[in-house]
């Protein structure tokens, strides 16, 4: 490791360039966000928008901007092939140019150069000023500006109102209010509950709490607190899948409740989706980087909100998790399982599989439990240890003769196990038996 | 095993290659051809003979993998060990490129400070990294 200090001064050097390009990107971003139909882009601008979010996706983080790198990535993901979620793209859109206003203008003196085929807007003006592109919404990379009128007055880049995640609609409290008046808790039926996602609202306002229950109360398990004082107390007790909370609550803040969260696994595990009146944008960065999922602001539209929400849920609720160290054997369960209509992730060892597990928690693991490494007993365990995966269906795959050994894995807590060598679509059928799910398709 | 010292690297992102460059190079003491894309490098890398190869998978013209069946064809590079750079390192197209040839994925983006650790790794693995 010589060199250093030249090292240092050149990656200097691309750092600002660097920044540069991102400032073209930037417009790009803002650009998008101004369309009203983010859901129905045409195919060449999701794909342009795709490639964009790939390269600094991919980008970033070697910058030292990692988390310019996620930002992005959500919005790649958000621009695949399948039509894009409108709303979850905009917010995604909306957490990527919040990303680039937190860089750093490093620039001592700034390097032009044409970056990702853009001539790089006009940038920076004294170090410690954030980037403050001077054009307008124009059209920074080509070919897209007739899709939506860009009429957007160039914005000066004051500290702009927040866009809403979701702009469009005006508050639909009017309709909603009729249930609004009912007995605030209707009794739901435990039993029926059973496999329903559980949703904890931390919400003062007796009219918001009405309208989300009228209108999610028969797909999820609705649970309702009017403060956060407690939270922690709460989430340990409900394990909810989704928290949505508000922000301006009696006691703590919304953000304040994610923060203290921080350091707790188990807490921070429960995704949280920010639904609130505060719009100040400083917030909805302080409430994201506390690891709020999403950040809605009020007033909202409650039937895009609840898609959003059925979105989030979804993805775990419909994805199996296969562990095992062999590539062929997880491409053939993978292959089985969407087969059946069902996601899949893959990890290719324990360790692999306990970060997934961070991120989410699937419907059904499949577990491998001869792996190098860490195997599947100890990721097993983890799973088991953790509320949230607790209840987790777990097929175990096992190539081991000895008779004791079921009973074994069945006692630490494997619903299933297949031995190896197995048929697949056993696999498979024990899977979506231990999901409750239909077997017979 | 020889030590590395010598790295052929794919990219079309300019400033991306002066990172490698400078990664590899400037801390990690080794020799850097790089080339801008896949025609470049099907042009010139046979005549640099690098111990190893990176190669970006999103590329303008040629992508990473069929840049890397042009080389595999070169009698100088049949053998010389391959990884692809890719900011998709899904288990699933790491298998892709792991059938094509290479020995793994270093994903994107990556770490200047290790990269060079990276790619020795995978050189002193040799064949069984991915």
């Amino acid at each position: 490791m010589n060199a250093a200090p030249n090292a240092h001064d050149k990656m200097q050097e691309l750092r600002a360039r660097y920044l540069d390009q991102i400032a073209s990107v930037r417009d790009t971003v803002k650009y998008f966000l101004q369309l009203e139909a983010l859901g129905e882009l045409k195919d060449a601008d999701r794909a342009k928008l795709n490639r964009i979010a790939h390269k600094v996706a991919g980008s970033g983080g070697t910058y030292g901007y990692k988390q310019l790198s996620g930002a992005a990535r959500r919005v790649e993901q958000l621009t695949g092939p399948e039509r894009p979620r409108g709303q979850a793209l905009r917010h995604a859109l909306t957490v990527l140019l919040e990303e680039m206003d937190a860089l750093p203008s490093i620039t001592p003196e700034p390097i032009r150069k044409a970056g990702m085929g853009v001539p790089p807007a006009p940038l920076k003006s004294a170090p410690g000023t954030q980037l403050t592109p001077q054009k307008g919404p124009q059209d920074p990379f080509g070919g897209i500006r007739q899709s939506a009128a860009a009429t957007a007055p160039a914005p000066a880049r004051a500290p702009e109102p927040k866009p809403a995640a979701i702009p469009e609609a005006p508050q639909p409290a009017a309709a909603a209010r009729q249930p609004a008046r009912q007995a605030p808790k209707p009794a739901a039926p435990a039993a029926a509950n059973a496999n329903r996602p559980k949703i904890l609202i931390i919400e003062d306002d007796p009219i918001i709490v009405d309208i989300l229950r009228t209108l999610m109360q028969g797909e999820f398990e609705i649970v309702t607190a009017e403060h956060g004082r407690n939270a922690e107390g709460l989430i340990a007790e409900e394990h909810p899948d989704l928290l949505i909370l508000d922000d301006d609550l009696p006691g703590r803040t919304g953000v304040e409740i994610l923060e203290a969260f921080h350091g707790n696994e188990d807490l921070r595990r429960t995704p949280a989706i920010m639904l609130t009146a505060t719009t100040d944008p400083a917030n909805v960065t302080r409430a994201l980087d506390a690891g709020a999922i999403n950040y809605f602001n009020k007033p909202f539209d409650s039937e895009g909100f609840v898609e959003y929400v059925r979105f989030v849920l979804a993805k775990a609720e419909d994805t199996v998790l296969i562990v095992d160290d062999d590539e062929a054997v997880r491409e053939m369960l993978v292959a089985k399982f969407e087969a059946s209509g069902l996601r899949t992730a893959q990890a290719e060892s324990g360790l692999a599989a306990l970060h997934v597990l961070r991120e989410m928690t699937p419907a059904l693991v499949v577990l491998d439990r001869m792996m190098p490494g860490l195997e599947g007993g100890p990721v097993l365990n983890e799973l088991r240890r953790t509320p949230q995966s607790r209840k987790t269906p777990v097929i175990m795959l096992t190539a081991s003769e000895h008779p004791g050994d079921a009973l074994a894995w069945l006692k630490r807590g494997a619903t299933d196990f297949v031995a190896k060598p197995f048929d697949p679509d056993e696999v498979v059928f024990r899977g979506l038996r231990a999901m409750g799910r239909d077997t017979a398709a | 095993m020889s030590e590395l010292n010598h790295v052929a690297c794919v990219e079309d992102d300019s400033d991306i290659r002066s990172i490698v460059e400078l990664a590899l190079g400037d801390l990690g003491g080794m020799n850097v051809s790089l080339f801008e894309n896949g025609a470049a490098a099907v042009a010139g890398m046979e005549e640099t003979a690098p111990q190893m190869i990176l190669l970006d998978v999103m590329m303008p013209g040629m992508d990473g993998l069929e840049t890397l069946s042009r080389l595999r064809a070169m009698p100088a590079l049949s053998n010389t060990p391959c990884v692809f750079m890719t900011a998709k390192a899904q288990p699933s197209e790491i298998h892709r490129y792991v059938e094509a040839g290479a020995l793994g994925v270093i994903t994107k983006p990556f770490d200047p400070m290790t990269l060079a650790d990276q790619v020795r790794d995978f050189w002193n693995g040799d064949g069984d990294a991915r």
